[in-house]
């Protein structure tokens, strides 16, 4: 673990560690200032004897300036703007930035916000609203409605502070760019298709699985996958990404692309499908570590694990220092640092190499990698959550490869959706009847005595 | 052929294999009946069965307190059973909202 050897990795967590200051301690921006003075004047004095100390000061000043920018509301920002208590009706034109998702009112969406009109003047102005409107809006369309604003009281982590309730219909000022509106309408298609021949409840979990839309999970079966800790197969992750990225790479070989014009081309198509999914924390992470794999091969540079996750550490806080304090992103990170830190001590230490059966080996080895992403984020779980659930290694150990089929052949289902309609039924009846042996084993795993304890309310 | 490496005609195999597995549930689920059972993920999975929930079941169902799952347990003895989950509305506690929030938990058969 030398900084030497992992320097991205370490940047990753000084800044967050400036974050977490910054927001204890509410550091002022002098304060940051001094402390990138003080990197500059340590290097000039000390060189190489203290650059490790200076960058580490240098990274950890960068954090807290970050989350000091970030709390500082700009004069153009909405929230300065705007008058919330309580607000006249103004019209809004914005562009829609976030995947809607349904919500019990309608359509929940994040704008960003670009011009404010009330009565006879208009100003220009930045910052993002949160919306519900009754129809799906087209994610990166531009759009202008009548609304009374509101400042929300218990708003997400990394959410917006302010809503716009609409009091008139929403009009589209300009679609959303051509690439853009293709990947939509394609989405959209083959949902559509797929949904023909899945079962509601089966939809609504390879619709989370596969493309990370969470609203049509059912709550039990949700409830469910937390006490046994296997809920992170409902979210898109670094698998799916993988899936994607190496599916494409191999379609590409056959077509005896040379090896840099693959690797180049698969960089847009994982960004897309990042896209797609709603570039969640998760999947936000996933793509930034492929891409940095994917440019180290075509480089024919030997990428290394730990250094792209704190390539994608450092890249997510500081384009949102907020999500440091975002359950999804603790959990990303810590299940990933955990199995990176802990599989190789750990497969040392059971002498798993020496095992010559290569079933019980790979078995044994899922279920090292299943232990050290228990531990890794048994304590945030039981922190959020308040559940504590011994059952966890012992449900990933059978439901993770099953989870992995079922997203194969889910992803085989959506292409052939999109592709060849007529292999669509054959893909999608597997994958349902992978789902089902997969909820039963959980319902299973559940059943176990002590599976699983709630600590109560703190 | 294609010069694929061991691991991509693997993949390869795979695929073939989901077609194949695929296919043959396909045409069992539309043969029989009964084995849409098995192999298909039916609307009340994971729901809890209104007639047949004790107590502890009730209480363990977000939304649903000490108090409600006794006025529930209540009133299914009085009734016999439950018809239909619109009958909870008659339960006093439960309004409009909140039963459609216990319809994506409970179901009745």
């Amino acid at each position: 673990m030398s900084p030497g050897r992992y320097p991205f990795l370490w940047a990753a967590l000084f800044c967050g560690c400036g974050i977490a200051f910054g927001r204890c301690a509410a550091v002022p921006v002098r304060l940051g200032l001094f402390l990138i003075f003080l990197f500059y004047a340590a290097c000039l004095i000390f060189r190489r004897r203290l650059f490790f100390l200076a960058a580490a000061l240098f990274f950890f000043s960068l954090g807290s300036l970050r989350w000091a920018c970030v709390r500082i509301v700009s004069a153009g920002d909405i929230a300065r703007t705007a008058n919330l208590n309580p607000g006249p009706v103004v019209a809004l034109i914005g562009k829609v930035i976030s995947e809607p998702r349904e919500s019990g009112k309608g359509f929940l969406f994040i704008l960003g916000v670009e011009k404010l009109e009330s009565g006879f003047w208009s100003k220009e102005c930045s910052g993002r609203v949160a919306v519900v409107s009754s129809f799906r809006q087209e994610p990166g369309a531009r759009i202008r409605f009548y609304c009374r604003l509101k400042k929300l009281k218990n708003r997400q982590t990394s959410g917006p502070e302010i809503a716009a309730i609409p009091s008139s219909a929403i009009s589209v000022v300009s679609p959303a760019p051509p690439v853009l509106h293709w990947a939509n309408s394609l989405k959209k298609r083959v949902l559509t298709l797929l949904s023909a021949y899945l079962s509601v409840q089966a939809k609504g979990l390879l619709d989370a699985m596969l493309l990370g839309r969470q609203e049509g999970v059912p709550r039990p079966v949700y409830d469910a996958m937390i006490r046994t800790g296997t809920v992170h197969i409902l979210v898109v992750s670094g698998f799916n990404v993988g899936i994607v990225s190496t599916s494409l790479l191999v379609v590409l070989k056959v077509l005896r692309l040379p090896l840099r014009l693959r690797m180049a081309a698969s960089l847009p198509v994982v960004a897309l499908y990042c896209f797609l999914s709603g570039a969640s924390t998760p999947v936000l992470r996933a793509t930034i570590v492929a891409s940095v794999f994917l440019c180290g091969y075509a480089l024919t540079r030997e990428p290394d694990i730990n250094n792209a996750t704190g390539v994608a550490g450092m890249l997510i806080l500081c384009l949102s220092p907020e999500q440091l304090f975002d359950i999804g992103f603790q959990l990303s990170f810590a299940s990933v640092l955990a199995i990176v830190w802990l599989y190789h001590p750990l497969r040392k230490l059971c002498r798993l190499q020496s095992l010559r059966q290569a079933f019980l080996r790979v078995l044994l080895e899922s279920g090292v990698v299943s232990f050290c992403a228990w531990c890794g984020t048994a304590g945030l779980i039981a922190f959020y959550f308040r559940f504590f659930s011994p059952v966890t290694v012992l449900a990933n150990l059978f439901i993770v490869p099953l989870a992995s089929l079922l997203t194969l052949t889910g992803f085989c289902a959506l292409l052939a959706a999109w592709l060849c309609p007529a292999l669509c039924p054959a893909f999608a009846s597997c994958a349902e009847a992978m789902l089902k042996i997969l909820l039963s084993v959980n319902t299973l795993m559940l059943r176990i005595p002590a599976a699983s304890f709630n600590l109560g309310r703190p | 052929m294609f010069d694929l490496t061991p691991q991509e005609r693997r993949a390869l195999l795979f695929f073939s294999g989901i077609l194949i597995a695929g296919s043959l549930v396909n045409v069992c689920v539309r043969l029989h009946q009964r084995a849409r059972v098995f192999l298909c993920v039916q609307d009340d999975f994971g729901k809890t069965d209104l007639n047949l929930a004790g107590y502890r079941e009730l209480v363990g169902i977000s939304g649903l307190g000490d108090k409600l799952a006794i006025r529930i347990l209540e009133y299914r003895s009085s009734k016999g059973r439950f018809e239909s989950l619109e009958e909870l509305k008659n339960i006093r506690g439960i309004n409009g909202p909140r039963l459609q929030k216990l319809k994506k938990l409970l179901f009745v058969r």
